[in-house]
């Protein structure tokens, strides 16, 4: 296992090389021109010295080794010496990457964002998971039952009907007609841990756009676990338990789960980039600003940087997700064998 | 176990690494050397509803104010600014000399008045400007106000590598310190609108101390400069999250705090979502106190208003929503290009629209233009038939009569000059042959398509086929060579977008109609004259205009003669759109939505009752 990991940590670095090269070719080749929110009535000398100033005008293999160096040099040795307040190197001029629309480092500006992004939707996620799986399992041991076939009503009603519908339709009846809830989400709130306030201030302004999520995610992942449970209550194994005189408690809980768990823990490994990339219709209606909706708002700027930058970063974290299943579902399943 | 220890660490993860982010909620960007950030006053606990009432005439007492802006800004320097969402942000903080007032005109600001020839402000000769401005105005960290910061503006602007986006100082060749209150500013030929330097929001004064370190290719590592720049307005930047969110709170050296102003002792500009959604969080729900930019369709805004939480009001500027008719042609080769001198050229002129004023005619005349604000716009615009449609001495009538569609008149103006269908198609031809089809182009955007929609079957009436396309925004008003969809390099035939002019300067505006300002290939798109307006008669009326002095009577003739030159065959104007705000009821002093300047011009005088 451990030889299997090495040899996938060091497969991913060239593929990582080369998911950065089709980012940049692809954004460089598309047109975009980070003037193109400035008034009309700006003269074309000055739109050419903004572009100029930004280095939008560099050749693009230039414009990509730069980048390579700065996001896998600059960036994490600055990532080091604002952690750890050290100064490798000359830590005080340090280029780094610039956001074209802000002129601040692209990195700070993603960094800034995600305790929002985290908060609600990792929240969001962790919740999805926890109603998905009990209701997952058991649905699929009463299969058949009330209970199965409202849930798979509720499920297939939750996963067709889009956020962007429900997140409207929640707004509308919690924070319009019952003003509850608040409409969109604080980002500047700090919460105090001491004062309930603070804490139901932040609870509040989650509400929302956590319920909407996680019933999104929830509806797909019972699905999965349902299915996975089905195919192993038809086992041999769980029969010989039984006649064992287990306590059905132990056979469904201890052993089928364990089985079961393997697909859908490997689901949910998979699913876990998707978080930072954030939900960015959710976050757009609740106006979260988080990390879905600063790639939406750089892409509408033209801010090339920038959406190198994220994309890079989701690519990254889904080759590193990848890896994570993969080597879990290897140690969660002993027939697996990696060499 | 190893499945629940798994799902367990997740879980754990999950929620430790958003604890740990929300805790330290304000990691702001910062350059090396900065200091972090202290807290924030949070927004959260004052609302529309629950404020108390003011304590006194003292300044900062009143509490929170709460601006939407759904397109967020991403600093607040407006001379790196990518838009009026940044120029905003920084006008709660920055300062000019003048601004504009609701009405367009010109008030000071800084200054104690505004230079005239008359009150020897300005030279004879027109090149010098001269302001002066009052005495013992602090900047927000105490420290004085003095003609030498605008010598540095104008340092920083003016350095090429800097990437200034205002145009003001390209004509500038000095900025002077007469002594501490009176700055001279030297043009580098007659000027007789020197009103541009230090007018208006997008012109304020930098500090020196401040931004020193920060001019030429250095401005863009300042980013702890450009997020909080030191101002002397009603308020700084405690904190500014790009994309997001901007906190101020009351700056304590305001010169008016002796009158109580501002009446706030802090604010927050929150970005994101779409305009929809901040109308109804102030008109619907009364969370907030102000949005901005309202583009949202009549049928949508007008029931949100009837919910009773606040109002709509319209500040109208230069902006027209017009139809630019391709003067040159867009099949020829070179593509819409002139060959040879645009002023006679030997071709590559539209065979269509090239200064054919029987079809402009006949196409303005079939265009319902009240059904179009009705359907579009509602109350953030009026019909117009002017480029220049600014209410005033100069605003001209001759072209009144586009108001009334008249679909018969004009059919027959197009049968007696020859436009007659004659293969019976519905379509019909030039007197050469050439079916009238075009395409029209503009950017992708609800109420620009339903424009499209009237436009197409208003000209179906008159025998005149369209084809409907629209462009991202980004690509449309894309000013570099690499999108062929850019309003500048116009290959199509006709265009439909918004035009404004700078503040209220309607000699500027023309400029950029001249025939040297024509795009094409060799100045890289990069004219101002879109529609490649080419007439000998516009040529000399501007140069004219360019050699009568500001206090000559006969300039709003010539003023109103331009528009009518401009629009007599190669645009046709169709709405004069304003900016539409909302303002909670319980919010007053705004005065009025500021078309000409940032719309938070006189933050300082908002108080809520």
């Amino acid at each position: 296992m451990g030889r299997y990991i090495v040899r996938r940590t060091l497969f991913a670095i060239p593929t990582l090389v080369v998911i950065s090269l089709i980012i940049f070719a692809i954004l460089d080749l598309a047109p975009g021109d980070p003037t193109s929110q400035l008034p009309l009535t700006l003269p074309a000398e000055v739109r050419e010295r903004i572009r100029e100033s930004l280095g939008f005008n560099d050749p693009f293999f230039i414009r990509w080794v730069k980048w390579m160096q700065l996001m896998f040099v600059n960036e994490p040795l600055n990532a080091i010496d604002s952690s750890f307040g050290t100064c490798i190197g000359d830590c005080e001029n340090r280029a780094r990457i610039i956001s074209w629309s802000s002129r601040a480092p692209a990195l700070d500006i993603i960094w800034q964002r995600l305790p929002q992004t985290l908060w609600v939707l990792g929240i969001a996620f962790v919740i999805g998971i926890l109603i998905a799986i009990p209701v997952g399992v058991y649905s699929a041991y009463k299969q058949y039952s009330m209970f199965d076939n409202v849930g798979t009503f509720v499920t297939m009603v939750g996963f067709s009907v889009p956020v962007f519908f429900t997140g409207v339709l929640a707004i509308v009846i919690f924070a319009v007609w019952l003003k509850w809830f608040p409409s969109f989400y604080t980002t500047t709130h700090v919460v105090d841990w001491t004062s309930w306030d603070s804490i139901w201030f932040q609870i509040k302004q989650m509400i929302m756009p956590i319920t909407v999520l996680s019933l999104f995610n929830a509806a797909a992942l019972s699905r999965f676990t349902r299915a996975s449970v089905l195919d192993n209550l038809n086992e041999d194994y769980v029969r010989t338990a039984r006649s064992k005189g287990l306590r059905e408690n132990k056979v469904v809980m201890t052993h089928v789960m364990r089985n079961s768990m393997i697909p859908v823990v490997t689901l949910i490994a998979l699913q876990v980039p998707g978080i930072f990339a954030g939900a960015i219709i959710t976050e757009q209606i609740f106006r979260i600003n988080g990390l879905g909706q600063l790639l939406i708002a750089a892409i509408g700027q033209s801010d090339v940087p920038m959406v190198q930058t994220l994309t890079f970063m989701f690519a990254f974290l889904i080759v590193v997700f990848n890896l994570i299943a993969d080597v879990t579902y290897g140690v969660m399943d002993p027939r697996i064998r990696y060499d | 176990m190893k499945r629940t220890r798994l799902l367990a660490l997740l879980a754990v993860l999950a929620i430790v690494v958003a604890a740990c982010g929300g805790g330290t909620g304000d990691e702001t960007t910062t350059t090396a050397g900065t200091g972090g950030d202290d807290v924030t006053t949070t927004s959260s606990d004052d609302t529309t509803e629950t404020t108390a009432p003011p304590i006194g005439d003292g300044a900062g007492e009143g509490g929170h104010l709460l601006l939407l802006q759904w397109q967020a800004p991403s600093q607040a320097n407006p001379y790196l600014s990518t838009g009026t969402k940044d120029i905003q942000a920084g006008s709660m903080v920055l300062e000019p000399l003048a601004e504009y007032n609701t009405e367009g005109e010109i008030v000071p600001a800084l200054a104690t008045e505004i230079p005239t020839v008359e009150n020897g402000g300005i030279s004879e000769d027109l090149t010098t400007i001269t302001w002066t401005f009052e005495d013992g105005v602090l900047w927000s960290d105490g420290s004085p106000l003095t003609a030498d910061d605008f010598v540095f503006t104008w340092e920083y602007c003016s350095n090429e590598e800097t990437g200034c986006i205002s145009p003001a100082f390209t004509e500038v060749t000095n900025v002077e310190a007469v002594d501490d209150t009176t700055v001279t500013i030297t043009f580098d030929s007659a000027t007789p609108w020197p009103y541009v330097p230090f007018v208006g929001a997008t012109e304020p004064v930098l500090q020196r101390a401040q931004f020193a370190d920060c001019v030429g290719a250095a401005a863009t590592g300042c980013t702890d400069q450009n997020f909080r720049p030191v101002g002397t307005g009603p308020f700084t930047v405690t904190e500014l999250r790009p994309e997001d969110t901007v906190l101020y709170e009351m700056n304590p050296n305001y010169r008016k705090i002796s009158e109580g102003k501002p009446f706030f002792g802090t604010a927050e500009i929150k970005g994101g979502g779409d305009a929809e959604a901040t109308a109804r969080s102030v008109l619907e729900i009364g969370e907030a106190d102000y949005a901005w930019n309202l583009q949202v369709a009549p049928e949508i805004l007008d029931p949100m208003v009837a919910a009773g939480n606040g109002t709509i009001l319209v500040g109208f500027n230069t902006s027209v929503e017009h139809l630019n008719l391709n003067q040159t042609d867009p099949d020829a080769d070179p593509i819409s290009e002139y060959q040879g001198d645009p002023l006679a050229p030997t071709g590559g002129t539209n065979p269509f629209f090239y200064q054919n004023q029987v079809l402009h005619d006949a196409l303005s005349m079939a265009i319902n233009r009240q059904e179009m604000v009705d359907v579009a716009y509602g109350a953030a615009g009026e019909p117009t038939c002017n480029m220049w449609p600014v209410p005033g001495p100069a605003l001209s009538t001759t072209n009144d009569w586009c108001l009334t569609q008249d679909i018969e008149a004009a059919n027959a103006l197009l049968e007696d000059n020859g436009y007659v269908d004659t293969d019976g198609d519905g379509v019909r031809e030039t007197p050469d042959g050439l079916p009238l089809e075009f395409e029209v182009v503009t950017s992708t955007n609800a109420v620009r398509q339903s424009e499209q929609d009237l436009i197409a079957v208003y000209w179906e009436q008159i025998g005149v086929a369209t084809s409907m396309r629209n462009e991202d925004a980004s690509l449309f008003f894309d000013g570099t060579a690499a999108s062929d969809a850019s309003i500048w390099k116009f290959f199509t035939d006709i265009e439909l977008y918004t035009n404004s002019a700078v503040g209220s300067d309607a000699q500027g505006y023309f400029q950029s109609n001249l025939a040297s300002e024509v795009p094409n290939e060799a100045n890289s798109w990069g004219g101002g004259n879109v529609v490649r307006l080419a007439d000998e008669r516009f040529e000399s009326t501007f140069q004219e205009l360019s050699q009568a002095s500001l206090e000559d009577p006969n300039r709003n003739e010539l003023i109103k003669q331009l528009n009518d030159l401009h629009t007599e065959y190669s645009v046709i104007p169709l709405v004069n759109r304003g900016s539409v705000s909302a303002f909670a009821n319980s919010l007053d002093g705004y005065v009025d939505v500021n078309g000409w300047d940032s719309e938070l011009w006189n933050i300082e005088d908002w108080v809520r009752n």
